[in-house]
């Protein structure tokens, strides 16, 4: 791209650093250039560009940005021997290191403000530090804080200050070496969970039962002090007992669990403006106050269950589409052998769907039939193989008269599956009942032979109307897609 | 994505607006990837207040400060976009990862040197995608370098006094530990 230039300014001349010639091709830049390329750098790192020379000696301070981190601090000059001491050694520096920083800096407004620190001994120094965050009117907070001592973390009385916040992350992370939950707890009866500007707010891992389960001080009053929240999300190990979840202006919620949940929940949400609702974890009750008119799209992944009762299970998928009808684009990927035995679980016809994402796994053949049949706008229809994908047809129904009326689809996607090279495959090709010519792309990555008799079965059940087969593999040239 | 050649290129079917640089070359754009650059937005929009019957695709917009060569990787970068954007509407993660995969092989192509005209075009028009993206560039290419590589990266001379730069080594001495070899 340089050769095609047809300036002759000196500083652009061709140069790599390693010659020994030095044209200055970074000067030219405003201060406020210098502090924006600063700010994709970590404090640390922007710290030592202070003695490339006079100008940039102070820049470092302008940087509307923190980000430090306890891991990236060595203290390998201080030659101690013992483990301990090191560690010790290392915390006080981090310490020393995080304050004299907020100290030095010189710009007014923090915009963000990203800590990540592990401390065995003293985590009191935090106070002081998001006291002088608070002060700079601080507009996104990222915490993620690691210890290992037999107490939750409290926040302290600043955190609570800081209430210009618009963007706020919580991390705790849990030490497993130990049986007690080490995490964030942010119940704290004395202040109050006051952020009038905050709209994006993600707790990973965050003490949930003391937030939720004290009724004092719910999660319902805590999300109450965030009158203008779009998006939540929120990860835990796991989920028990009851939530209330109530935010009008919220437009994203994504909800995940670690860990494989053996006890009950119920989750109560009270959302009515939800444009995105995502879900990773062990299905129970959860409940929608009403269904979601503006819903655009849900990734649904329940985990596989062995919960026993299987109408209950049914019942809890039954509830969440039913509050979810209206969505557009669905991802959906049901885990487990027991939803073979289900029936029918969608309450109504998806009316605006437009894009379904479905994972199989040998099993829930039967779930995707339905849903398809329920689906009479689908234009794109993208089927995956599942990580525990049954090789074998044992859940495979022979399809009843009754073809889903797919008239819209205009894309199908095979993905994931194994090819077994140079096997030729004769696919039938079905004219759409309307007449109506559609493309359907089969996209067959790898395509395993175990499967191949189930794609034409595929055809049948679900009427695909006119085939034209696309193969993203080279691998197998001598698939033929129609025979 | 085999129908990428189906789905409707976001640039085509509008009008086209016309760029003139300070060396004197006209790019003709298309409406969509102008209104990218915030400065053409503005003159554009401030233009067609105070001449409501001016027909907009004769409309010529002068740009002073940036040259032909840098607004060209600009346009490039622009269009590309704009087609990622439309081909991943609905999903945010795979957009990013397109976009990812685009500036990766992007940077390929530049040289460090043409970096700075870059960022001070992205700035004057305006263009906050670019701009941050070639200042992020710029970043991680001096991250985790010593000090010497840096300065010969950006081509700068120490003028500290001495003893001065001696003095910040050892103020912030745990700055300067954990780098690359050079």
């Amino acid at each position: 791209m340089a050769e095609s230039s047809t300036q002759s300014n000196s500083k652009r001349q061709t140069l790599s650093p390693g010659k020994d010639a030095v044209v200055d091709r970074i000067s030219i830049l405003p201060e406020s250039l210098l502090c924006h390329i600063l700010s994709f750098l970590p404090t640390k790192e922007s710290i030592a560009t202070s003695i490339l020379s006079t100008r940039w000696k102070l820049l470092w301070t302008l940087v509307p940005k923190l980000f430090l981190d306890s891991d990236k601090i060595n203290t390998s000059e201080l030659s101690l021997d013992d483990d301990e001491d090191v560690e010790e050694a290392r915390e006080i520096m981090f310490a020393h290191v995080v304050s004299s920083v907020l100290a030095q800096q010189e710009c007014g407004e923090l915009q963000t403000f990203r800590l990540k620190w592990q401390f065995w001994w003293d985590g009191s120094h935090l106070d002081a530090w998001l006291r002088t965050a608070a002060a700079r009117k601080v507009k996104e907070l990222n915490l993620d804080i690691y210890t290992d001592r037999d107490e939750n973390l409290k926040l302290p009385p600043s955190f609570f200050s800081c209430r210009t916040l618009v963007v706020l992350n919580l991390t705790g992370t849990i030490d497993i070496d130990i049986d007690i939950d080490i995490d964030i707890d942010i119940d704290t009866p004395s202040l109050s969970f006051n952020f009038p500007s905050l709209k994006i707010l993600r707790l990973v891992r965050i003490w949930l039962p003391s937030i939720i389960n004290s009724q004092e001080h719910s999660f319902l009053k805590l999300l109450s002090g965030c009158p203008v929240l779009e998006d939540l999300s929120f990860t835990t190990d796991h989920f028990e007992g009851e939530y209330k979840l109530c935010v009008p202006t919220l437009k994203r919620l994504s909800i995940s669990e670690i860990e494989y949940n053996e006890s009950d929940y119920e989750l109560e949400i009270n959302a009515p403006a939800l444009e995105y609702f995502e879900f990773y974890g062990d299905l129970r009750v959860i409940k929608f106050y009403e269904k979601l008119n503006n819903l655009v799209q849900a990734d649904v992944y329940p985990y596989d269950s062995d919960y026993e009762d299987e109408e209950f299970h049914r019942t809890w998928v039954f509830n969440i589409f039913a509050a979810l009808n209206n969505v557009k684009f669905l991802s959906f990927s049901p885990d487990g052998t027991e939803w073979h035995n289900f029936g029918n679980i969608y309450p109504s016809s998806f009316q605006n769907l437009v894009r379904l994402k479905f994972k199989v796994d040998g099993c829930n053949w039967n779930v995707l039939r339905d849903l398809l049949r329920k689906a009479p706008t689908l234009e794109t229809l993208v089927i995956t193989k599942g990580y525990d994908f049954v090789e074998s047809n044992l859940y495979w129904k022979e399809p009843q008269y009754d073809p889903a009326n797919l008239s819209s689809l205009t894309s199908f996607y095979y993905r994931g599956f194994k090819v077994e090279s140079r096997r030729k495959v004769f696919l039938r090709n079905y004219q759409c009942s309307q007449g109506a010519q559609q493309h359907v792309f089969l996209e067959l990555n790898e395509v395993s032979v175990s499967t191949w008799h189930l794609l034409p079965c595929l055809f049948v059940q679900f009427c695909l109307p006119y085939i034209m087969l696309y193969i993203s593999t080279t691998a197998v040239p001598n698939i033929l897609p129609f025979g | 994505m085999s129908n990428q050649s189906e789905s409707p290129n976001p640039t085509s079917s509008s009008n086209k607006i016309t760029l003139k640089t300070s060396d004197n070359e006209v790019f003709e754009v298309e409406e969509a990837v102008a209104m990218k650059f915030c400065t053409v937005k503005q003159y554009f929009d401030d233009e067609n207040n105070n001449n409501v019957t001016s027909g907009t695709s004769t409309t010529l917009i002068p740009l002073p400060n940036v040259e032909s060569h840098p607004l060209a990787i600009l346009i490039t970068y622009c269009k590309k976009h704009l087609e990622i954007k439309a081909n991943n509407a609905d999903n945010k993660k795979e957009m990013e990862i397109d976009m990812e995969h685009y500036e990766r092989e992007f940077l390929k192509n530049v040289m460090p040197q043409e970096l700075t005209e870059l960022i001070l075009a992205a700035n004057y028009l305006n263009f906050k995608e670019a701009l941050d993206f070639f200042c992020r560039a710029v970043a991680s290419a001096i991250q985790n370098k010593s000090v010497e590589y840096v300065r010969k990266f950006f081509g700068l001379e120490s003028d500290f006094k001495p003893g001065e730069e001696e003095k910040l080594r050892e103020e912030f001495a745990w700055s300067f530990e954990g780098v690359d070899e050079d």
